[in-house]
C-alpha cells in the first residue's frame, strides 16, 4: 500500500485555547515495499506522523492516502476498522498494552476483533509467536510471568498475527539491552522482506536508520525537512548537528579520517563492516 | 577519605514462584560525590537492585545503610526523602497537571515553604533544559521532554542520592547528551551523589566505577578502562563493546597494529593517521 501524505497540517486541541500545532505542511510519499526511517529530534512530529498512519489521527488539514483509503478531518472512526487491519503499529513499549489472561488469548485478540474464527485465530497466535521467535510452549502461560524482552515479542506477535500490509514501528528497541536491540531490528528486517510489507521505522538510533531503511525522512518542527537515501542524508553532517541530529558513528568516524589524511574513503560507511572495508583499503590498497 | 553514602551488603533477592534469585549476594559501596554505573543486560538482576535500594522490594538477605540509616520497614519514608530515583518510563511518574506544579509535587509533600519552592522548581527545571515548558501539560510532551521533568522533580527535592534507572534509554541523542551534562554539572558544582543503573555502555563511560551486573550477581567491578579491558567476555554478559573499542578491536584483528590507548573517535582518528603516514 502506497502512503502519501498531501499537506498534512494536526494540531492539537484545534479551535480552542489550547491549540498546539504539531504538523504543518507534510508532504510525504512512501512507496509500497519500501523501508522507511522517519528520524528527527525528540518534539519533532514523529509520533504524531505515525498516528496518522492507521487514523488514531486525522489531518486537521490536507489529507493522508493509505492504499485505497483516504484520511481527512471529515473522517468517522467507524470507517476505519478495515484500514487498522492493514496497518500494524507497534508502539513504544507495546508490552504495556498486554492484558490477557494467556500469550494467546492475547494474540488472539486482535484477529478476533476482525472477525477470524477462534480456530483461525490460534492458528495465527501459533505461527505470530514462531516468527518472533519465541516457543510454543509459552502460549499457555501469562504474559505478565515473562521477562521484559519476551513481553515485548508477545506484543509485536499480537501485531503481526492481524497479517498487516504495513508495519509502523515506534521507537521499538527502546529500552532494550544492545543484543536484545539487535535481535528486534533483525526481526524486523526479516519479516520486510519475506512478506514484502511497507515499514515505517520511527528511531533515533541513526545507526538502524542507516543500516535497515531504503530512505529517511528527517523531522525537524512538524514539518520534513528533508528526504532521501541514508547515504545522502548523513552526508551533510554539519547539516543535521544544526538540526540537534546526530550521523551514526562510522560515518562520523570515516569523516574525520578522511580530513586528517585529506583523502577520500570511497564508501559510505553506513555500518562498522563497511568502515572497516573502507579503513582497511586505506591501508592495504584493494578496491572498496 | 571520601564519605560513605551507600553501602550495600550481601544482597539477596528471589522473586515469588521463581526457581533462583535474581539478585545474588551482591555488596558494593558508593562515596559522597562519586557517579556509580551498574551495567547489565535486560534481566540482570540490575533494576531488581534498584527497587531494593528504594524498599520497593524487600531483601532475602543482606543489608542496604544510607549514610549510618539502615533501610527498612521504619526507616523506608524517611530514606525515601533522601533518595530520588528516575525510572525507564515517565509516564508512570506524573502527578501534576502542568511542568512546574509536577516538578513542584514532591516539594509540596515535604512541606517546603512556598518562596523556596518556587526557586527550587524553576532551577530544576532549568537544569533540564525544560523552561519553554513551564506551564505545559505533561502529557503532551515528548519521551525526551518528559523524562527531564521527571528527573527535574528529582533534582527539586536537592537528594543525597540519585538513583537513575534506565532513565536515559528512551531520550534522543541530543536529549541524552543534555540530562548526562546536567548530572555531571551537578555531581561537580553540588557534589551530587550518583548510582546509574544502565545497559547503555557509552553512558556508562560517564561514570567513576562501573559495576557488571550478570544473572543477578556481581561479575565485574572497576573503573570503565578496567572494565571495558574484558574485551570478550562482555559479550558473555551480553553487552556491548562501545563504538570505538569495537571498531578497533576490528582493525587490530586486519592487522593495523592499533594500540590500546585510543578510546575516543578523535584519539582513534589520531592513531590511524599516524600509522597511515608511517605505513
Amino acid at each position: 500500500m502506497d502512503i502519501v501524505f498531501e499537506q498534512v497540517d494536526y494540531i492539537y486541541h484545534a479551535n480552542s485555547p489550547f491549540a498546539q500545532r504539531a504538523l504543518y505542511e507534510v508532504d510525504l510519499a512512501i512507496e509500497h515495499g519500501t523501508f522507511v526511517a522517519i528520524v528527527g529530534h525528540t518534539g519533532s512530529g514523529k509520533s504524531t506522523l505515525l498516528q496518522h498512519l492507521n487514523g488514531l489521527l486525522v489531518p486537521t488539514n490536507g489529507k493522508v492516502r493509505i492504499g485505497e483509503y483516504t484520511l481527512t478531518n471529515r473522517q468517522k472512526q467507524k470507517q476505519l476498522k478495515p484500514l487498522r487491519r492493514k496497518v500494524g503499529v507497534v508502539f513504544q513499549f507495546p508490552e504495556h498494552q498486554l492484558f490477557e489472561e494467556t500469550v494467546e488469548k492475547d494474540i488472539c485478540f486482535g484477529p478476533l476483533n476482525f472477525g477470524v474464527s477462534e480456530d483461525v485465530a490460534k492458528q495465527k497466535a501459533k505461527e505470530a509467536l514462531a516468527l518472533v521467535g519465541l516457543p510454543e510452549q509459552l502460549l499457555s502461560r501469562s504474559p505478565f510471568d515473562l521477562s521484559g524482552g519476551q513481553m515485548r515479542r508477545v506484543a509485536i506477535a499480537g501485531i503481526l498475527a492481524m497479517e498487516p500490509d504495513v508495519l509502523v514501528l515506534d521507537e521499538p528497541t527502546a529500552g532494550l539491552d544492545p543484543y536484545g536491540r539487535k535481535e528486534i531490528m533483525e526481526l524486523f528486517a526479516r519479516l520486510h522482506r519475506e512478506r514484502q510489507l511497507t515499514t515505517v521505522l520511527v528511531t533515533h538510533h541513526m545507526e538502524d536508520a542507516a543500516k535497515y531503511a531504503d530512505y529517511v525522512v528527517v523531522m525537524q518542527k512538524g514539518t520534513v525537512w528533508k528526504t532521501g537515501t541514508p547515504e545522502a542524508i548523513f552526508h551533510d553532517i554539519d547539516e543535521l548537528q544544526q538540526i540537534g541530529l546526530n550521523v551514526p558513528e562510522t560515518v562520523l568516524l570515516k569523516r574525520k579520517l578522511e580530513e586528517k589524511i585529506g583523502r577520500e574513503i570511497p564508501s559510505p560507511c553506513l555500518t562498522n563492516e563497511q568502515l572497516i572495508d573502507g579503513i582497511k583499503a586505506l591501508f592495504f590498497g584493494g578496491r572498496l | 577519605m571520601k564519605q560513605l553514602v551507600l553501602s550495600v551488603e550481601n544482597l539477596s533477592f528471589q522473586y515469588l514462584g521463581q526457581p533462583n534469585e535474581a539478585v545474588r549476594n551482591v555488596t558494593f559501596h558508593v562515596y559522597k560525590g562519586d557517579w556509580v554505573a551498574i551495567v547489565g543486560h535486560n534481566g540482570s538482576g540490575k533494576s531488581t537492585v534498584a527497587k531494593l535500594l528504594i524498599g520497593l522490594l524487600k531483601p532475602k538477605h543482606g543489608e542496604i545503610r544510607l549514610f549510618d540509616t539502615v533501610l527498612n520497614e521504619a526507616t523506608v519514608w524517611q530514606l525515601r526523602r533522601r533518595m530520588g530515583i528516575v525510572f525507564q518510563n515517565p509516564d508512570n511518574q506524573f502527578v501534576g497537571t502542568t511542568v512546574q506544579d509536577d516538578v513542584a509535587f514532591a516539594l509540596e509533600n515535604n512541606g517546603i515553604p512556598r518562596e523556596e519552592m518556587v526557586e527550587r522548581v524553576q532551577a530544576a527545571i532549568r537544569q533540564v533544559g525544560m523552561e519553554a515548558f513551564l506551564l505545559k501539560e505533561p502529557h503532551h510532551l515528548s519521551g525526551g521532554q518528559k523524562q527531564r521533568v521527571a528527573l527535574a522533580g528529582i533534582l527539586a527535592l536537592r537528594p543525597d542520592l540519585i538513583i537513575l534507572d534506565e532513565a536515559t534509554s528512551m531520550l534522543d541523542p541530543k536529549g541524552k547528551q543534555e540530562v548526562l551534562e546536567a548530572l555531571i554539572d551537578l555531581r561537580k558544582k553540588q557534589q551530587m551523589t550518583i548510582l546509574s543503573i544502565t545497559h547503555d555502555l557509552e553512558e556508562a563511560v560517564q561514570a567513576d566505577k562501573i559495576i557488571v551486573m550478570n544473572e543477578g550477581e556481581i561479575v565485574a567491578n572497576g573503573t570503565p578502562s578496567d572494565v571495558f579491558s574484558l574485551g570478550e567476555k562482555l559479550a558473555e554478559f551480553r553487552l556491548d563493546l562501545p563504538f570505538v573499542m569495537k571498531i578497533k578491536k576490528e582493525l587490530q584483528q586486519t592487522g593495523i597494529p592499533l594500540s590500546v590507548h585510543s578510546a575516543t573517535i578523535e584519539e582513534l582518528v589520531d592513531e590511524l593517521w599516524t600509522l597511515y603516514l608511517n605505513k
